[in-house]
């Protein structure tokens, strides 16, 4: 479906969105507004167009912590995003000193990719379980709405594959999970099965009071929490196959006790050359996914502008923070404009998990240093007086 | 108590008189090292990292009260997990053993060890005398794994293995650059030498494997030995 004309032009800004009291006939829609607002867009999301008029756009699956390229505003009506998943299982080194884990992978990273639509968009995902694989998959996205976040539609065994289409009506950020049944639901998503979908509002995100936030850099970071078993002499076990490590891991999940704590699968995995990178007077959206345990991130000498931690954008932002709280089972979104050039630290602020279990990432922000904000009145030296 | 260290004293002079054949020898295991161009000031140093058998023998026999969880003790695995009280402690085990003369090398004496690896240097990442403290972010390597046998990673032409390996070694140098102990305080951290030059607590036996608020942190603790010659 594509938009008449006049709506493709005042759609870019929230702002001129709700300037805007021009008569528009909402395409396929089948809406006439006089007073284009707030409720009635939330009309024409809720509407049931013909899902097979719709125009079908595939979304590039990326790596994490980048997002896959997106319009910040939708250009146009709801569309349908095809994106394709493969569940891949495959051993993975999860810190330095070469602890490894079968990591249950959506698309072979911890976490899987980030999927990002506009409320009002149907997501379809083709999800495939390759057939070297050795356990039954599926997918729960806390984004959809019925059949177990889609979960109950969507088991395949290795060397097949399911399609499920899904409406996004709620705005915000949403993790996604393995969720096979049983025990092997916590022991898919600890062993790395899970990811985020954004879906954003319409006329992008905006401050809850008129203002539209926009961002110059998104970053995604997928807190992952493993549980691995160690042996008699307390080294962490090594394992042939995925699967193997069952038992042994439920044993350790049973204490609630992580062994590691990590953001994009690995300790260290967004530090050094693989951090993130951001200029002065950039504006960053942080979104924080942690799929099983709760979490509190902070930003090492900058802040939280605008935080949803809850993760829902149709939610007014808390302003100003210093950290913020991810529920277990949930995303949350940051938004920052740093104003200072160094290295930040991005931490989950238990810091025996951000500096013993590995939740630390860093940001590397070139620009002027600004001495108004901070200055170095003299360096350490003797104690004087 | 001073029974105690009699005994091992006794025992140690007895050992290392009729020549045990293990790690007591050890100056045997030590190669000279030029210290300046042309001076004649020579320093051994070992050609490997002190053992976790050595370090071993050095509990059974009551001079290292720590034992780290080590993997083996078999064959030249490097000990590592030991901090700087417990590195005291074994070099006064050492001493026994050996007459005495074995020491930790200063930063000093490390870097003309190490002289022979052009270690990769990148520019600073920040060149603001403001930034001074964010300017080596990302240039420092922490090779990674479990510890490796003794000469898994290079050899200098003097014959001295694993300074580039995934195992820091203390040095002698208090990271306080005005520290002078004959005041009765007491150094807070040490530099551990390696792939870069790290400042670690007394304390610390496994650094964070984590990461720091900025920099990389080593990735084992171990130690090497030298002697005047």
């Amino acid at each position: 479906m594509t938009l008449p004309a006049p709506l493709e032009n005042i759609i870019p800004t929230r702002r001129n969105f709700l300037r805007n009291t021009a008569a528009i006939t909402l395409g396929s829609v089948g809406l006439t507004a006089t007073d284009l607002n707030g409720a009635m867009l939330a009309q024409a999301i809720a509407a049931t167009p013909d899902v097979s008029t719709l125009t079908r756009v595939k979304q590039v699956m990326v790596a994490p912590p980048f997002l896959p390229e997106h319009e910040q505003v939708a250009p146009g009506g709801p569309k349908i995003i095809e994106v394709t998943i493969t569940i891949e299982e495959k051993k993975m080194v999860l810190d330095n000193e070469g602890t490894e884990v079968w990591a249950l992978t959506f698309n072979g990273t911890v976490p899987g990719p980030m999927i990002v639509v506009h409320e009002g968009d149907y997501v379809e995902v083709t999800l495939i379980n390759l057939a070297t694989n050795l356990m039954e998959h599926n997918i729960d996205f806390h984004a959809s709405t019925g059949a177990l976040g889609g979960g109950a539609l969507t088991k395949v065994l290795p060397g097949e594959q399911a399609v499920l289409r899904w409406k996004a009506v709620k705005s915000g950020v949403f993790v996604y999970h393995c969720a096979p049944g049983d025990v092997m639901i916590p022991y898919h998503v600890v062993h790395g099965m899970n990811g985020a979908v954004m879906v954003l509002p319409r006329s992008g995100i905006s401050d809850g009071k008129g203002k539209n936030l926009n961002y110059d850099l998104a970053y995604y970071i997928g807190e992952q929490d493993y549980y691995i078993p160690r042996d008699d002499k307390g080294a962490f076990k090594k394992y042939e196959t995925a699967g193997e490590d069952l038992t042994e891991s439920l044993d350790v999940m049973r204490t609630l006790t992580p062994t590691h704590v990590v953001f994009n699968g690995k300790a260290g995995a967004l530090t050094g050359d693989a951090a993130m990178k951001a200029k002065v007077g950039q504006t960053v959206l942080f979104i924080h996914a942690q799929a099983n345990r709760d979490s509190r991130p902070h930003l090492i000498g900058g802040h939280g502008d605008f935080v949803w931690d809850t993760g829902s954008f149709a939610d007014v932002p808390a302003t100003g923070l210093e950290t913020w709280f991810i529920r277990g089972g949930s995303a949350g979104a940051m938004m920052y404009k740093f104003r200072q050039p160094g290295v930040y630290a991005y931490v989950n602020h238990n810091l025996i998990e951000a500096a013993l279990l590995g939740a630390t990432a860093h940001v590397v922000v070139d620009g002027e240093w600004d001495d108004d904000l901070m200055m170095q009145v003299s360096k350490p030296g003797p104690i004087s007086g | 108590m001073i029974r105690t260290g009699v005994a091992v004293l006794v025992a140690a002079l007895v050992l290392g008189w009729v020549g045990n054949g293990h790690d007591g020898s050890f100056r045997d295991q030590m190669v000279p090292v030029k210290l300046a161009k042309n001076a004649d000031r020579i320093l051994l140093v070992a050609r490997h990292e002190v053992t976790a058998a050595s370090w071993q023998q050095c509990h059974d026999e009551g001079g290292c009260s720590y034992m780290p969880v080590v993997s083996t003790t078999t064959g030249s695995f490097p000990v590592v997990g030991v901090n700087w009280f417990d590195v005291e402690e074994y070099l006064s085990w050492a001493n026994a053993h050996a007459g005495g003369g074995l020491r930790l090398p200063t930063l000093a004496e490390w870097r003309v060890i190490d002289r022979s690896f052009l270690h990769k240097k990148r520019p600073p990442l920040f060149m603001d005398p403001r930034l001074a403290w964010a300017a080596n972010y990302g240039l420092e390597t922490s090779p990674s794994g479990p510890p490796r046998v003794g000469g898994s990673f290079s050899t200098t032409p003097d014959g001295i293995s694993d300074l580039d390996g995934n195992v820091w070694e203390w040095t002698s140098s208090c990271v306080a650059p005005r520290f002078d102990d004959t005041k009765g305080s007491r150094c807070p951290a040490y530099v551990a030498a390696g792939e870069h030059e790290a400042n670690v607590p007394v304390f610390v036996r496994i650094p964070a494997s984590g990461g720091c608020a900025i920099g990389t942190p080593p990735t084992h603790l171990g130690f090497r030995l030298v002697a005047d010659y």
